[in-house]
């Protein structure tokens, strides 16, 4: 069996009293898409920033393709691509020469770097702003120099750090559409956003992390199936009586009934046919609603159910 | 690598507006306005002025043999009451109270620093030198006439000696006072130069910018990256500091008095401490956005202000006053050595500035590196 792209073996890192990376492990297959979910400050970055060497930890074991990440691990280094979650290329060079400088930092055959390059630029699609200054592109075209400028030298693994923060939907879509033809071409990633539809939508596994702990891990699926919430269903009427509120928890299922405003929030944990259930009780009871839906449950119920607040807290 | 990055930052710094402007144009346009205040005053007082000087002879003596033969000093030969009211009155710019017998040592008298006093004072240190000379020489040669044994010692003594060194040059005139504008004007260029290297720790290192840590994940070395980018804002920092002293010289047409190769290299190396400066500060206020812009500038401004940037001859005060700030002040470094090589020539003087220039990039290179061989970072 081969080994691990990335293992991260019981991370710690502190800064000062503070703990951002409490005892975290991961491994990354190759040929995986991996996701690294969590809020804002969950030590997704930082962990990152750990497995690059770039940050000392406090404690704990990082391996990249086999052999221990240190900052002088060149040859590892050589295949591994970052695409940081602000954007780093430099104002002064136009778009074809950002992109051939941080080309050149990996190869040395001319011939070769200008052939990536302008393979690079074509994946983007900016072809057409070769000779752009960055200054002069959109927030989006600014993010797909970014990843050009992180990917031109074909990395083995591929470290894709909130790529798509500020970006707008079609460029988000491009730069999704982007990552799974890398991953197609060979590539492991790591991909870490606080948006979780992006991570089901991307990665075959995915780990979601809280106050620097990997809080659960798998893939979308499994992460679904494994907590008490199966379905949701949001039913829009005036404020109901606590008798009645009783009475639908009391429906087969029914684990959670809560109101705010015209909204009644009715959560189920497994069977089937729940919405038929609760609507036939609705019109029994002559209560007047409107609109119901019905929602399985996200990647955001799961954070919530294990952790006790909302993903995008 | 090292070429690619080096080729790349040249390019990247040419193009940067605010670093042509700051450590080219702006110095220029300062030149310009000097030049427009007071060019006149130099070009006229290379022209016409001569140290006047008054004498009072208590007898004839050597010391006034030699006064009688050297062509850069006006003398006035008068009376002690006479000679402190020529003085007092600003006609002359001292006073030497010649000895009254062969072997006393004569005296000067000077009541503010400028160009004729300094003139004055190394003719006299010459003098006594020679004096010794003269006497050695009489006694070990048996050379009887006085005169013949001076001659032969004014050859050696000779003001304005020829220099030699890249093209030769024969000194004839005297430096105006109104230089020293001119000469802190180019260190205040040369230290420009310690926002440049700040740029660059904050563009190369990962704890400073987003683009720093792209280039801490790639597979060079962080001094590589950091070497070949310093050089490139060298080879940036000469050509500023080159074309500024040659629009002074050959445009503005006001004269160094030295040899241009000599002026380069000085103002190079001032360059080459800003430059080290800078990095000592970009480490100093890592992460420290306002400082970082803050403290070059004011190190910059502050070290030219007391070479005589806005005030001609404080350099001179502090001189009397605390020798030692002129010492540690690189402003006042270069001014001091290209004031130096224009009034004495290339002499200890020169050589002692460019060492103390040397050991200051030296150190700050040093500490500077010292911090920057940590491997990683502790927080981002």
């Amino acid at each position: 069996m081969s080994k691990p792209v990335v293992e991260i073996k019981n991370l710690v890192k502190r800064y000062g009293d503070q703990l951002a990376v409490d005892h975290f492990s991961l491994q990354l297959e190759e040929g995986e898409i991996l996701g690294l979910l969590g809020p804002n400050g969950s030590g997704k970055t930082t962990t990152l920033h750990c497995l690059l060497a770039l940050l000392k930890y406090d404690k704990g074991e990082i391996q990249v393709f086999g052999k221990e990440m240190t900052p002088e691990s060149y040859d590892s280094k050589k295949n591994i691509g970052v695409v940081m979650q602000n954007v780093a290329v430099v104002d002064t060079l136009s778009v074809y020469e950002n992109v051939d400088f941080f080309c050149g930092l990996y190869i040395r055959d001319k011939e070769t770097r200008k052939k990536y390059v302008e393979e690079a630029i074509a994946f983007v699609g900016l072809e057409e702003y070769k000779k752009y200054r960055p200054k002069k592109l959109s927030g989006g075209l600014l993010r797909r120099l970014n990843i050009a400028c992180g990917i031109v030298h074909k990395p083995k693994l591929i470290i894709f750090d909130e790529p798509t923060v500020a970006v707008d939907p079609q460029s988000r879509n491009a730069i999704l559409e982007g990552i799974r033809t890398l991953n197609q071409r060979g590539a492991s990633i790591i991909y870490t956003s606080h948006y979780m539809e992006e991570v089901e939508e991307l990665c075959s596994r995915i780990v979601i992390m809280d106050k620097g702990k990997n809080v659960v891990s798998g893939s979308a699926a499994q992460l679904k199936t494994s907590i008490r919430n199966s379905e949701t269903v949001t039913v829009e009427t005036k404020k109901l009586d606590q008798e009645i509120l009783e009475e639908i928890r009391q429906i087969n299922h029914v684990y959670q009934v809560t109101q705010s405003g015209d909204k009644l929030k009715i959560k189920c944990d497994g069977g089937s046919h729940n919405l038929v259930h609760i609507m036939n009780y609705l019109i029994e009871k002559k209560v007047d609603f409107g609109r119901v839906t019905s929602e399985l449950p996200t990647l955001n119920d799961v954070f919530l159910e294990i952790t006790g607040k909302e993903l995008r807290d | 690598m090292f070429t690619h990055v080096f080729l790349y930052k040249l390019k990247e710094m040419f193009r940067m507006k605010w670093c042509i402007g700051w450590n080219l144009v702006f110095p220029i346009v300062l030149a310009t306005a000097f030049y427009m205040g007071f060019g006149n005053f130099i070009r006229e007082g290379e022209e016409k002025e001569v140290t006047q000087v008054a004498v009072v002879k208590e007898s004839d003596t050597s010391f006034t043999e030699i006064l009688k033969r050297v062509d850069f000093l006006e003398i006035k030969w008068t009376k002690e009451e006479e000679a402190k009211r020529l003085l007092k009155k600003g006609r002359v710019d001292g006073i030497f109270y010649g000895p009254k017998a062969e072997g006393d040592q004569p005296k000067l008298v000077i009541n503010e620093n400028g160009v004729g006093q300094t003139l004055l004072s190394q003719f006299l240190k010459s003098y006594n030198l020679s004096e010794f000379q003269v006497k050695t020489l009489m006694e070990s040669e048996k050379v009887e006439d006085i005169s013949k044994a001076i001659s032969l010692v004014s050859q050696e003594v000779e003001y304005g000696e020829e220099i030699t060194g890249f093209g030769s040059y024969k000194k004839e005139e005297e430096i105006s006072p109104y230089m020293q504008y001119f000469f802190a004007l180019i260190a205040m260029a040369s230290l420009f130069s310690a926002w440049l290297s700040e740029f660059i720790l904050k563009e190369m290192l990962a704890s400073q910018s987003e683009i720093g840590k792209r280039y801490e994940c790639g597979p060079i070395k962080r001094s590589i990256t950091i070497l070949a980018a310093i050089l490139a804002g060298f080879v940036i920092e000469i050509l500023c500091n080159v074309i500024l002293v040659c629009y002074i010289q050959f445009v503005l047409k006001l004269s160094f008095h030295a040899p241009l190769f000599y002026v380069f290299f000085i103002s190079c190396l001032a360059g080459t401490c800003g430059i080290a400066f800078g990095i000592f500060f970009g480490i100093l206020c890592a992460g420290k956005e306002n400082l970082m812009v803050t403290i070059p500038l004011t190190f910059s401004m502050i070290c030219s202000f007391f070479s005589g940037l806005m005030v001609g001859n404080i350099q001179q005060l502090i001189q009397n006053k605390m020798p030692i700030i002129n010492k540690i002040n690189p402003a006042a470094v270069l001014s001091d050595g290209l004031y130096s090589i224009g009034t004495y020539g290339l002499g200890r003087e020169y050589w002692v500035d460019v060492a103390i220039l040397l050991g200051m990039t030296f150190a700050c290179i040093l500490i500077s590196s010292i911090i920057l061989r940590r491997k990683s970072y502790a927080s981002l």
